[in-house]
């Protein structure tokens, strides 16, 4: 199933989910990341880790603290579970641009959690998930 | 990570395939035909079944150049089956066992999805700080931010 997601399904359907569970811990971490997928069902997003809450908004009209510039070759690898972080850079495929410590932050919010009984305890859910 | 949640919701479009894939788009099947055929192909919930057929027809409605692009293919299937499990009213309305556990390896699968990309953001990251990447294009931003500061300077006087 999730073979036969593109980048815009991810960016637009379940980023904005998996954001909606994690409620306020995502919204705290106080940072833009603006995503610019290069290629076929490509397009730019920026995902708003902001209050008062976390999103995802098309385009990159907000002030983004980190760009990252990827083809959509490697960020379908990346939700294939095949993505290769030194061959993907070495080859050029993907650029950043801005505050390079966020992506740390961002990636370990990802990786945390993320369940309806947090949203259910949204205070127990940041309390758990934002590491200062 | 597990495998199982993916395989469950992999059965599900295999048997939904099954239903729909020999149906040519805006064929008449009608929602009593496909409840029972979805369920004798071990499918887990008839309701479920009707709301991603009803997904799928009105995705090819939209699609009007030629019939192979409205085909319900398995990747459509899929996608369908995604779209309705994650905002439905059948889904929120029923909690029979099976859909219930469908449910719950979707949410699974999702919750795996943002993991793989936190996996890939953690990776740059290590990238990142052995070669300086993304350093440089910072640092070139911050130097034209202020070369611009002191030429306004030098004009205001």
């Amino acid at each position: 199933m999730s073979q036969s997601l593109s980048p815009r399904d991810y960016f637009e359907v379940v980023l904005p989910t998996i954001l909606r569970w994690k409620g306020p811990a995502a919204a705290a971490l106080g940072v833009n990341v603006c995503f610019v997928v290069n290629g076929k069902n490509g397009g730019t997003w920026t995902i708003r880790l902001r209050p008062p809450a976390a999103g995802v908004v098309a385009g990159s009209e907000w002030k983004a603290d980190l760009s990252i510039k990827i083809t959509s070759e490697e960020m379908s690898s990346i939700l294939a579970g095949t993505f290769d972080a030194r061959r993907a850079i070495a080859a050029g495929n993907i650029e950043l641009r801005g505050d390079v410590s966020i992506l740390r932050r961002v990636g370990f919010l990802f990786q945390s959690g993320g369940s309806e009984a947090e949203v259910r305890t949204p205070v127990a859910a940041a309390a758990s998930e934002v590491k200062p | 990570m597990s495998v199982a949640p993916l395989d469950s919701l992999s059965a599900a479009v295999a048997s939904l395939q099954q239903v729909f894939a020999t149906q040519a788009p805006g064929s008449k099947l009608s929602e009593a035909e496909i409840a029972k055929s979805a369920t004798a192909k071990g499918f887990p919930d008839q309701d479920l079944a009707v709301a991603v057929w009803k997904h799928l027809e009105t995705e090819a409605a939209q699609v009007t150049r030629n019939v192979v692009e409205r085909q319900h293919t398995e990747e459509k299937i899929s996608k369908a089956l995604f779209f309705v499990l994650l905002d439905s009213d059948v889904v929120r309305r029923k909690r029979s066992k099976r859909l219930k556990e469908l449910s719950t390896d979707f949410r699974t699968v999702l919750r795996e999805l943002a993991q793989k990309l936190g996996i890939a953001m953690s990776e740059i990251a290590d990238v990142a700080e052995e070669t300086g990447m993304g350093v440089a294009p910072y640092l070139v931003d911050l130097a034209n931010e202020f070369a611009t500061w002191m030429k306004r300077a030098e004009t205001e006087g």
